[in-house]
């Protein structure tokens, strides 16, 4: 049976939620506040890295098993597109300063145990093999080769152009303003009735006081000149950074995380810390084009990990958090899994609330 | 431990930073049964409604604002004042750093902060180096409770001169002295108490363990342990071998 499903939010889990329901053959209408010119959220000011061995440096160890297969589902949901979309698996790099080999070491024994796998340590002649831009002298690093890389603004401007030429709505600028039952109330207090509404609005949730923001700040430069072609993160105790290659000689510095709402532009000290870390990698940085600094703010659950609430009004889909692109191909599988077949996984009683 | 006029039930002073979630900060203070938590107002907070920091007033812990980050006198004045009216207390953990490298207390601003602090009101507490006539100059001032390093901050290294911790100990004995930075196992913890001091202010050896409920659960059997063998009537140093059985007459002496 066909259904009719209304989502909130235009981010990456709910315009994948939308496209897994439209393969599926439902009709989907999505809900975005915002207007589509200068459209912006926490998923287009993303680092969009898809990288769950690497994620075990700050994360819990759910997000290795929630995310370990992303780089497949992403592959399977490029190739069915059949639009271009800058999307790299040639691996990652987490990167440290020789002299702080012991806590590199620790990282690595960790994922190892986490991830039941035998990474070693590689020196700066392996670094430097795989990619020899990066000033590496000092360095040594890790390599995880099932790691990749896709360019968020763009994934989210395919699958937006994919889904309304195929006759799925997309409402920009448009409020809303409750759900109640599985009806939507928009702000002109218009009701559209659904017969599944998914609220994926982040941390401007309607109604889920567990939600809170962590800023992150970002920043786009323009280097032709460096060829880097993986994610490189560089696990430095002070000042962390990571450098994300983009098409065309582009890449994205980032990110801080602090614990705030506060949507106000980049801040001077941020921005040095980051920049200057970038130069750490590659000195080649310091002649580098600033294209763009941007902020935005990640919703999240106090544990910092993702959820989905159903309620009798609606399923919501959020507290990404800092893993946006990395969960989001299973949480919307799971979404979709629930509303149609009415079926929790059972090994993941963790994500429903 | 006395902090001016609070009584805290349990000596320790959690920072609230780098934990991997909110959830795991919440549990280590239940576990620890902390009282009291500090929090960085020049990064964290510069909106009312911060949820991470609404998650923390529903512990119902004290909230020690500090002034990490700043350079200078005048730098922590702004931010002591900024956090009185934030969070509607006069006590403000003072952090006035030499440089951004190190993060070494800086002796000259941190004074000359505190004097004006405590003229305009403020409950002051003072993070210092290791050096007596820097907490003798606080003191000297007012301050109630003095907060040196064990070693520099987040390096895990404990204390690197206990000697002159213990001087301070020694000149202060009416003073709440807290380890503030530096702790990074439990033998340092043990040692803390152990030369006399009342409590620990610590962040990133929970924070940054693996575990870190964990380290909290080892944290707060240690204090229980070093301070009931504290009570128990340690026995002082000497600088001889002292049998516990007598030497006179072994029978099987070879």
């Amino acid at each position: 049976m066909k259904k009719n499903i209304g989502i909130v939010g235009c981010g990456i889990i709910s315009l994948l939620i939308s496209y897994k329901f439209f393969k599926l053959g439902h009709k989907v209408t999505i809900f975005e506040k915002e207007d589509l010119q200068g459209f912006a959220n926490c998923s287009t000011t993303a680092g969009g890295m898809i990288s769950p061995y690497s994620e075990q440096i700050h994360s819990d160890k759910k997000i290795f098993d929630l995310g370990f297969d992303s780089i497949h589902r992403w592959k399977k949901i490029i190739s069915e597109l059949e639009m271009k979309v800058y999307f790299k698996t040639k691996g990652s790099l987490i990167l440290a300063e020789r002299e702080h080999r012991s806590e590199l070491e620790s990282i690595c024994t960790r994922t190892n145990r986490y991830t039941n796998s035998n990474f070693k340590i590689i020196t700066s002649k392996r670094i430097s093999a795989l990619e020899p831009d990066i000033d590496c002298n000092d360095l040594i690093g890790l390599f995880f080769k099932e790691e990749g890389q896709i360019d968020c603004k763009q994934i989210i401007n395919t699958l937006i152009n994919f889904l309304s030429t195929h006759n799925c709505s997309i409402n920009f600028k448009t409020e809303v303003k409750k759900i109640q039952n599985n009806s939507i109330i928009l702000d002109n207090d218009e009701k559209i009735k659904f017969d599944h509404v998914i609220e994926c609005t982040g941390s401007h949730t309607l109604n889920n006081n567990n939600i809170r923001a962590v800023r992150g700040e970002i920043i786009e430069v323009s280097a032709p000149e460096i060829k880097i072609s993986r994610p490189i993160r560089l696990n430095h105790y002070r000042y962390p950074v990571y450098i994300i290659p983009r098409e065309n000689g582009a890449y994205l510095i980032g990110a801080t995380e602090i614990e705030s709402e506060d949507f106000s532009p980049v801040s001077i000290r941020s921005a040095i810390e980051l920049l200057n870390s970038s130069i750490a990698v590659s000195r080649r940085f310091s002649e580098a084009r600033i294209i763009s600094l941007s902020t935005n703010c990640r919703p999240a659950y106090s544990d910092n990990l993702p959820k989905i609430r159903i309620r009798k009004d609606y399923i919501s889909a959020n507290g990404l958090f800092r893993h946006g692109y990395l969960l989001s191909p299973l949480i919307a599988d799971l979404v979709v899994n629930y509303c149609l077949k009415d079926k929790k996984d059972k090994n993941l009683n963790y994500i429903y609330n | 431990m006395q902090i001016y006029d609070i009584n805290l039930d349990t000596d320790i002073i959690l920072g609230s930073s780098g934990y991997p979630s909110p959830k795991i900060f919440l549990n280590c203070i239940k576990i620890l049964k902390c009282q009291m938590v500090t929090v960085s107002i020049r990064r964290l907070i510069k909106n009312e409604d911060n949820n991470f920091l609404n998650l923390i007033k529903k512990t119902k812990c004290r909230i020690l604002p500090n002034t990490a980050g700043c350079l200078s006198a005048k730098e922590a004045i702004v931010t002591a004042e900024m956090a009185r009216e934030m969070f509607e207390t006069d006590l403000i953990k003072l952090e006035v750093m030499e440089d951004d490298l190190t993060l070494k207390p800086s002796k000259k601003y941190t004074i000359r902060a505190a004097e004006a602090l405590i003229k305009k009101g403020f409950k002051v507490l003072p993070y210092t180096t290791d050096d007596i006539n820097f907490a003798k100059s606080l003191k000297s001032l007012g301050c109630k409770v003095i907060m040196p390093w064990g070693s520099q901050i987040g390096s895990g290294r404990g204390l690197e001169n206990p000697k002159k911790l213990l001087k301070i100990r020694e000149e202060m004995p009416d003073l709440t002295l807290i380890i503030d930075a530096g702790i990074g196992r439990i033998s340092h913890v043990c040692e803390t108490f152990e030369i006399g001091y009342d409590g620990i202010l610590l962040n990133t050896a929970i924070s940054k363990a693996e575990y870190p409920e964990e380290f909290a659960r080892a944290l707060s059997l240690s204090m229980e342990a070093v301070k009931k063998s504290i009570k128990s009537g340690l026995i002082p140093k000497r600088n001889f071998a002292t049998p516990s059985t007598t030497t006179i007459g072994i029978p099987f002496k070879k």
